[in-house]
């Protein structure tokens, strides 16, 4: 030993205790690899994809909506956004590209602190061509696509169609949206809404594969974006544009329907805003939800009206079917009857004497109908107008649907905790007191009135089986067309005549206050004061085509209000039918 | 005996030569992805360099070599505080001398030049503990090398050469409370000072980054939490030989040199890790049975200078990877026998020589 002081033991010892380290090191580092590795891996894994792959969204167009014909009714047309970060808004300024004013430039730089900004919202094909060619050039600016909806016959649609608009944070819990995205435009009302699964199609992803200075280093489509499919509705566009026009700014709704399915061949509802409402910014939206016309209810569906003397069918209906009145059946008027111990007066105070159940509805006599409703419980009215679909939602493929209403004795204790009177029998008997239907609802009963009995679900799409009415019997029907044939050729729907075609309807004229409150004549009252006027038809008379509901709020009288509408859409109607066949004829002969 | 075996220098050949190769799949995929391939052909040159060297070195009288120590130490010095003031500034430091083609890297060189000054100095006091001449030696050489190297600045060689230094005097007998006081005085006094005077403004920031990576993801967290996500995508079994998206698409920085580890992590996953970890702890184990079988003939030189080279490879390599797998600050040294550069592959080579050259000694003693 060349050193006897230093023990060679201590210094071998203290140099193998330092395995200890070594080992517990290793073995602690060890453990923390599993940790990254293996427990967290997965998450790791997709940071490091989040790192270098950049996912853009490739909108894919929404599908068409087009009407019977093919006419489109929606479309999609290709609509740019210029967006650009802080860096683009500067390269923008320097090419003198930035669009406004000296404050709104410096606005725009002020919000692109907290990300990208919306340049241009409305960039032009060209403009937006320019961008793109450029891109490379321009850094931090960015062209977004996105397709806007466009609706070529405008407001003749609006209600109808709805609208497409960014998914809500409430719609993104609902099973219906469960495919879309926040951000995501959706339909929000209308055929938009129903048909959205359908029309909206699958938005593609186009993926950018970067380094960490964001150079690109590729890329590639990840997923085409795939069109929305086409849908093609039973409306006819003409039909849509002559009732925009025929209602010509009055508040009203109509429902068209084919008979025997229930195709619906035109619905509108008026006030109808501009489709294309949505783009011009909330402010405009706030304006459209506070006007006191309530230009954004669908009233087709949602209205609900007391259906005046239109009900006076199903009242018929239930007398027929109750075997109180027969073709036989004949009453007297002189304008006015008791019922129930009050005086209810005619429309034509000098009575129209004697008349049969045809003669009453073609020339909608009142005291009629109070003699029927004297010998007809509520109940019963209210159980014959269900089997004719009243007091329920039609079905139609549209949301939001009213079911209207028909009071029953059970109805009034609920409701009120009062029995029911006689006297309102005879209200509810010629469609006033507490009666409330839908003008879709009205158009299926005139479809069933006029195909013998079945009960049509209104359908946009496709139709489904109508439903037959076992209850009243088609000679019964055939009672009831027979005086609303009348009432166009000489009764009170004359206005809804076609020299053509023989319409059949019948008119209505519905109180919207009781007959105690209002004082003189309907036409020098205040406008909200005013009757509802009500025409109910089909045609032709012979074999019927198409059912036609037609309400004109607080319009006056039935027959010069509702009943002009009417026969236009059904000139509309026959006029489309007459160019398909002379088509054919055309064709046939090539 | 146990622990002494007498293919010790071939096990040592085996686990260095073992762990080079490993490192040649990752290093060649970061240097692809930094855009210098051809830099691969170099790398191996220089590890058959360093194997030569190693070789050379195993076959000297390493009590020789130690006795040249303080010239040698001298040298480096000089070297160190020269590269201080005229080194070649690179990223904000002054670590690089240029010789010719050559780069040089005195921190490097200081690794060794200590290692073996202290171990002559230790041993040749020959009293355990040291005596007051010795330990006023030790400071005062300990403290000229970490301050010139510190102040370059590259704290973190300086910081291995502390370790280094400290560990060495540890297993002279430093457990007196004299020597103790010594080293928590310095500490307490440097602590405060090196915050404020020894630490740059970007190296407080990764200090303070460590300890928060995600709050600040592009400052100097970003280093920390890059590595991070490179080592934890890997998984289980890696992504694959150049499939390593953190690598490829360059978010993992300095992926050659010091994060070649996370490069392994990235493309071989912990399979890749495990086997790196064993060949080290093989490697680290060797190394201590070389110098415990030193000792015990009474080799006191040659016990200290492999418990030397142990310390010096070791505190390096396990705070190299402690740093990628996100357990400590950022500091730019390589991972000995892997990282690319070829100041570190030569000293590690030598370093490996002199352990061999003991085991010799000792097995001819």
């Amino acid at each position: 030993m060349r050193n006897p002081s230093a023990a060679p033991g201590r210094l071998r010892r203290r140099l193998l205790f330092l395995r200890g380290p070594l080992w517990l090191l290793t073995i602690f580092l060890a453990f923390r690899f599993w940790n990254l590795q293996v427990v967290r891996g997965e998450e790791y894994a997709r940071l490091a994809r989040e790192n270098h792959l950049q996912t853009e969204r490739l909108r894919a167009p929404r599908g068409l909506v087009l009407d019977r014909d093919g006419v489109t009714l929606a479309e999609s047309e290709p609509s740019f956004t210029l967006r650009a970060n802080r860096e683009g808004l500067q390269r923008l300024a320097d090419l003198g590209r930035l669009p406004g004013d000296e404050a709104a430039r410096e606005r725009l730089l002020a919000r692109s602190a907290r990300g990208a900004v919306e340049v241009e919202s409305r960039l032009g094909l060209e403009e937006a061509a320019w961008f793109e060619a450029r891109r490379r050039d321009l850094p931090g600016v960015l062209v977004d696509f996105v397709p806007a909806r466009r609706y070529p016959l405008g407001s003749a649609t609006a209600h109808l169609l709805g609208y497409v608009g960014e998914v809500t944070g409430a719609q993104l819990l609902m099973e219906e949206f469960v495919t879309a995205a926040a951000g995501d435009r959706v339909g929000q009302d209308g055929v938009e809404r129903v048909y959205d699964a359908v029309l909206s199609g699958a938005d593609g992803h186009f993926s950018t594969v970067v380094n960490s200075r964001q150079a690109v280093l590729g890329g590639s489509v990840a997923a085409d974006p795939v069109r929305g499919e086409t849908v093609q509705l039973t409306v006819i566009a003409g039909i849509q544009e002559a009732a925009l026009a025929a209602f010509d700014g009055r508040a009203g709704a109509f429902a068209a329907l084919s008979i025997p399915d229930g195709e619906v061949l035109g619905l509108g509802s008026y006030p109808a805003p501009d489709p294309h409402w949505y783009r011009r910014g909330p402010q405009h939206f706030r304006e459209l939800v506070a006007d006191p016309r309530a230009p954004l209810l669908n009233r087709a569906l949602q209205g609900r009206y007391p259906p005046g003397s239109t009900f006076k069918l199903v009242t018929a209906a239930a007398a027929l079917a109750e075997g109180i009145a027969d073709e036989t059946t004949r009453f007297i008027c002189r304008g006015s009857a008791r019922v129930g111990g009050r005086t209810f007066r005619c429309h034509l105070g000098r009575g129209h004497g004697e008349l049969s159940l045809r003669e009453a509805i073609a020339k909608s006599c009142n005291v009629f109908f109070y003699r029927l409703a004297a010998a007809l419980d509520v109940d019963v009215i209210a159980q014959r107008a269900g089997t004719l679909g009243l007091g329920e939602r039609t079905g139609v493929d549209l949301l939001n649907e009213a079911a209207g209403l028909l009071p029953t004795r059970e109805w009034k204790r609920r409701a009120y905790g009062e029995r029911w009177y006689a006297s309102e029998t005879a209200s509810v008997a010629v469609g006033q007191g507490a009666v409330q239907v839908t003008p879709i609802q009205m158009a299926r009963l005139a479809a069933a009135v006029a195909s013998g009995g079945l009960l049509p679900t209104p359908r946009l799409v496709e139709s489904v089986p109508p439903r037959a009415v076992e209850e009243v019997s088609p000679e019964h029907l055939a009672l009831i067309r027979e005086g609303m044939g009348e009432a166009v050729v000489a009764g009170t729907a004359r206005r809804a005549g076609l020299r053509e075609y023989a319409v059949a309807g019948k008119t209505g004229t519905a109180q919207v206050a009781s007959t105690e409150r209002v004082e003189g004549e309907d036409e020098e009252r205040a406008p909200e004061l005013r009757t509802h006027a009500w025409f109910v038809g089909f045609a032709p008379f012979e074999a019927p085509e198409i059912a036609v509901a037609v309400v004109v709020e607080h319009g006056g009288g039935g027959g010069a209000a509702a009943a002009p509408v009417a026969r236009e859409v059904f000139s509309a109607y026959f006029e489309r039918r007459e160019r398909m066949e002379g088509d054919a004829r055309l064709a046939s002969r090539r | 005996m146990r622990g002494w075996r007498p293919g010790a220098d071939l096990g040592l050949l085996l686990a260095a030569g073992l762990l080079c190769l490993a490192s040649l799949p990752a290093l060649y995929s970061a240097l692809v992805s930094v855009g210098a391939p051809g830099q691969f052909g170099g790398h191996l040159l220089r590890i058959g360099l360093g194997l030569v060297l190693g070789f050379l070195v195993s076959r000297m009288k390493y009590r020789r070599l130690a006795r040249l120590s303080p010239a040698f130490f001298v040298l480096i010095l000089g070297l160190s505080a020269y590269a201080t003031m005229a080194g070649g500034l690179r990223a904000g430091t002054r670590r690089w001398l240029e010789l010719g083609s050559v780069t040089v890297q005195p921190g490097e060189l200081a690794k060794l030049a200590l290692v073996l000054l202290l171990a002559q100095l230790i041993a040749r006091s020959a009293r355990e503990p040291l005596g007051r001449r010795a330990a006023a030696a030790w400071t005062a050489a300990t403290a000229a090398l970490v301050l010139a190297v510190a102040t370059q600045p590259d704290l973190g060689s300086a910081a291995i050469l502390a370790a280094t230094a400290v560990g060495m005097a540890a297993l002279a007998g430093l457990a007196e409370r004299r020597h103790l006081q010594v080293v928590a005085v310095a500490g307490i006094v440097l602590l405060p000072v090196g915050w404020f005077w020894g630490l740059r403004p970007y190296q407080r920031d990764r200090l303070l980054a460590f300890l928060d990576p995600e709050g600040d993801p592009l400052g100097a967290g970003y280093q920390t939490l890059q590595a991070s996500i490179a080592v934890g995508s890997g998984g289980f079994v890696g992504s694959g030989w150049l499939e390593g998206p953190q690598t490829g698409f360059q978010f993992l920085p300095a992926p050659h040199t010091d994060f070649i580890f996370a490069v392994l992590a990235e493309e071989f996953g912990f399979v890749g890790v495990v086997a790196v970890l064993a060949l080290f702890l093989w490697l680290g184990t060797i190394l201590l049975s070389i110098a415990a079988a030193a000792a015990s003939t009474g080799d006191r030189l040659g016990a200290l200078l492999v418990g030397g080279v142990f310390l010096m490879l070791f505190t390096q390599a396990l705070y190299n990877i402690a740093m990628v797998a996100g357990l400590a600050p950022v500091k730019g040294f390589p991972l000995p026998l892997m990282s690319y550069g070829g100041n570190s592959l030569l000293i590690t080579g030598v370093a490996l020589g002199l352990a061999a050259a003991v085991h010799r000694g000792a097995s001819r003693a």
